[in-house]
């Protein structure tokens, strides 16, 4: 496991990302359980504490639920973890348009060049998981 | 106090056991190379000196070390402590160094079956235990003053504190001894006449009172004693305010 | 819980020369902060004043509510920037001494760091390298199970990988109901394992921030913006 932090943004937003990844790529499973945060913190190096913070974040986004005296497990709700992924899609899309427009695309030829580009490369669709079962 | 005692002699195990070492070959050579009674007795009396005298710097430098070392001062250990130690591995070591000696004259004089001393001995045993008591005291003595000088030096932040020491010192002991003549008068067995009077060393001191006036315990004796033990109880306070307030890693 | 550490107005001078002035500083439980400034800025004479090797000139101290005194003593775990060690010593000897003294030192965690560390019982102090000999001083440290760490420029003079190491130990021995204080001017290596931060300039506090708001609020990391503090 490993991650490259971005010290200049709040290191807990980038755990979250960072597991909410790896729950969307499959390297967590659905009822999995997670790290400790002792476990994750002397993995990663970080602070305990903002590993808490972490935690607690995806607690609230109920993305991970704590089992009394059992640990912290990986949400078997497909509709959370669906979430994520629609989620995850949007940032994606948003970084992906206003690049675009920036570059001087029109909304129409955005959305041809996109067409043009899943049709050209199937496979990449798949990969990306782009239909959603 | 028994573990800093512990890490003291710990600190300075391969010197004491170096002195202790080369004491032992003095002594052997001594014997073994020299014809001359006199020689021999001079020589070896020599060499008891010398090693008694590392042995009471030692502690001496073992103290001034600890007052500054971070790992002492670290220690939730009582400030007391830390200046009674250095003063018990002074002492158990000169006390060794001592009945080694004390030993070694006895062996010596029955051999050579000189028992003048052990006449005078016999005759006046009260006299001798006293004087072996009171060498043990000046001992203890001087040790409190000279490690209250160096608190006091080691409290001080300016440079040529260690001549403030110095000059402190020697204030001590020479204002006490002025005192406890005023009180006492001329006793023999003030700690702090020995130290200003230069042609009296501890040794001497001793000495001389083996052929001591047999009267004993003299109410100036008493008084003098009593006198140091309040201003050794008092150095002690002073130091341990010191250490606790003033002393400076 | 009350906190652990609580500074009123300490001011520190040497004569005419100020080396802390007028600081004011409370820790709470459960927190590692970073205690950053450049070279003789008063991190270490803070510190100092914290372990009772230091006496303040002005102001009040207390530790877990205690003043700087035997008991104070007994809850705080000090890693100076000198060795805690005698040169006669071997490991072995150094964990006794230790383990003498402080009732709060665990041997299991000492045992188990050394080996972390790879530190081996029967080499004498005096031949460990720089690395190594600051390797045993933080596991000398945080084998106490103490309130109060104070890690005086732990990854100082270390190369990267022990560096690693060290960073690595503090994050997996600390215990969650004490603070550790470590104070660096290495800040970009070290930034991450911060709850909170503390500026120091020219011995007196400039900012006490805790770093994931310093990040939302300024958008940077600490190592910018200690550069920002200490640029002029």
């Amino acid at each position: 496991m490993s991650i490259e932090f971005d010290n200049n943004m709040p290191i807990y937003l980038q755990i979250m990302n960072y597991i909410k990844r790896q729950i969307v790529t499959g390297t967590l499973k659905p009822g999995d359980k997670i790290l400790s945060v002792r476990e994750l913190a002397a993995e990663l190096q970080i602070n305990p504490n903002t590993i808490q913070r972490t935690f607690q974040e995806l607690e609230r986004e109920e993305i991970v639920e704590t089992r009394r005296g059992l640990g912290r497990y990986v949400t078997s709700e497909e509709s959370k973890i669906m979430e994520i992924k629609k989620e995850m899609a949007g940032a994606l899309l948003d970084q992906f348009i206003n690049g675009m427009k920036e570059l001087g695309f029109a909304n129409q030829d955005i959305v041809s060049i996109v067409a043009e580009a899943v049709t050209q490369s199937p496979e990449l669709g798949q990969e990306r998981g782009v239909n959603p079962t | 106090m028994m573990k800093l005692l512990k890490y003291d002699f710990k600190r300075n195990g391969a010197k004491l056991l170096g002195v202790a070492v080369v004491l032992i070959l003095a002594q052997l050579s001594i014997m073994l190379l020299i014809n001359n009674i006199t020689l021999i007795t001079v020589f070896s009396m020599l060499a008891y000196m010398i090693a008694g005298v590392i042995l009471f710097i030692t502690p001496i430098r073992t103290y001034s070390y600890n007052l500054k070392a971070y790992h002492r001062k670290l220690l939730p250990v009582h400030s007391l402590k830390t200046i009674i130690s250095p003063i018990a591995m002074g002492f158990i070591c000169l006390l060794i160094l001592g009945l080694i000696m004390l030993i070694h004259g006895y062996v010596y004089l029955t051999v050579y079956e000189n028992t003048r001393i052990f006449d005078i001995i016999k005759m006046y045993p009260m006299d001798t235990i006293m004087s072996l008591l009171s060498a043990c005291w000046i001992m203890i003595n001087m040790l409190i003053t000279i490690f209250l000088a160096i608190t006091i030096a080691t409290s001080i932040r300016s440079k040529g504190s260690f001549w403030i020491g110095i000059v402190v010192f020697f204030i001590i002991v020479n204002g006490l001894s002025w005192i406890e003549n005023l009180f006492f008068g001329e006793s023999q067995w003030g700690i702090f006449q020995i130290f200003s009077d230069e042609s009296n060393s501890a040794v001497d001191g001793i000495v001389t009172n083996v052929n001591y006036n047999p009267s004993s315990l003299t109410g100036g004796m008493i008084g003098s004693f009593i006198f140091e033990l309040v201003c050794s109880v008092a150095f002690l306070y002073i130091m341990v305010k010191l250490i606790d307030r003033k002393v400076e890693a | 819980m009350s906190s652990l550490l609580q500074m009123n107005g300490i001011t520190k001078s040497y004569g005419s020369k100020t080396a802390l002035n007028d600081v004011s500083l409370e820790i709470g439980p459960g927190k590692i902060v970073g205690l950053l400034g450049s070279n003789g800025s008063g991190k270490s004479t803070l510190m100092k004043m914290v372990t009772g090797l230091l006496q303040p000139t002005r102001g009040t101290l207390t530790v877990a509510g205690l003043p700087v005194g035997l008991k104070s003593k007994a809850l705080v775990s000090f890693m100076p920037d000198r060795p805690l060690t005698e040169s006669w010593m071997k490991v072995r000897d150094a964990i006794t001494f230790f383990q003498d003294f402080y009732d709060d030192f665990d041997i299991v965690k000492a045992r188990e760091m050394l080996q972390f560390m790879k530190i081996n019982e029967s080499d004498r102090v005096s031949v460990l390298s720089k690395g190594m000999n600051e390797r045993l001083q933080l596991t000398l440290a945080l084998s106490r199970d103490a309130k109060l760490y104070l890690l005086d420029e732990p990854i100082g003079g270390v190369d990267p990988v022990a560096r690693g190491k060290i960073l690595d130990a503090i994050v997996e021995y600390y215990n969650e109901d004490s603070s550790i204080i470590i104070s660096t001017h290495l800040v970009r290596d070290i930034e991450r394992i911060f709850d909170e931060v503390v500026f120091i300039r020219e011995g007196e506090i400039v900012m006490h921030e805790e770093v994931e708001n310093l990040r939302i609020k300024y958008g940077k990391s600490v190592d910018d913006m200690f550069k920002e503090v200490y640029a002029e």
